[in-house]
């Protein structure tokens, strides 16, 4: 599996909610100075994923 | 299991459960839909990479389109039957030092998803990922 290199990269989360066995509530990425809502854990993952490869030169969609 | 092979074999992971330390899940997956064997380092990998072939083949189609910090990618196109290229029974031989088990991802609602954990014989449902992730460990640890 193909290993990234990142920098620092630091979130803040804030669970709000817990429907549907899942979470809902924000994240907060602090580099990229950037805050969205989350439906479920899912999606937070995913969310946290769109913002390391955002500073991965290698993968870019 | 062989009502979703012959039906809806190209939604279902062959999970194999490699190694498990602190949470930690490592191991290798299984899907006819992919050539490829889909190795993972911790859990949260399968789940992104496997969102993304169910993106990609159009099945089981997202409900919503997941946000995204930088280049939000629009929802794909359904596909009844996206094409596959192995007999899942194959994957069947493939078992995991610490734990196999079978995922039938039914729907992606609510984005998550729902669906069927088959382990030792028994069919468990699940309607969240986190759900699906309880269940993974216990078997694991037990």
């Amino acid at each position: 599996m193909k290993q990234m290199s990142h920098k620092n990269n630091n979130f803040i989360i804030n669970i709000k909610e817990t429907q549907n066995d899942t979470w809902q509530g924000s994240i907060q990425w602090i580099e990229g100075k950037k805050e969205e809502n989350f439906r479920s854990a899912l999606e937070m993952i995913k969310l946290i994923d769109s913002a390391l490869n955002d500073q991965d030169p290698y993968h870019k969609e | 299991m062989d009502k979703y092979i012959r039906s809806m074999s190209f939604n279902m992971i062959h999970l194999c459960i490699d190694d498990y330390e602190n949470y930690k899940i490592k191991g290798r997956a299984y899907n006819n839909t992919r050539q490829e064997v889909i190795c993972f380092n911790d859990i949260d990998d399968i789940f992104i990479q496997f969102d993304r072939i169910f993106d990609d083949n159009g099945q089981p189609q997202a409900s919503q389109s997941s946000r995204s910090f930088t280049h939000p990618k629009p929802l794909g196109r359904y596909q009844f039957r996206p094409e596959t290229y192995n007999d899942y029974d194959e994957f069947l031989n493939e078992v995991g030092k610490k734990a196999t088990l079978d995922l039938v991802i039914k729907s992606r609602k609510r984005s998550t998803w729902q669906g069927i954990i088959i382990y030792n014989g028994q069919e468990i449902a699940f309607d969240s990922i986190l759900e699906m992730l309880n269940y993974v460990i216990s078997f694991i640890e037990s």
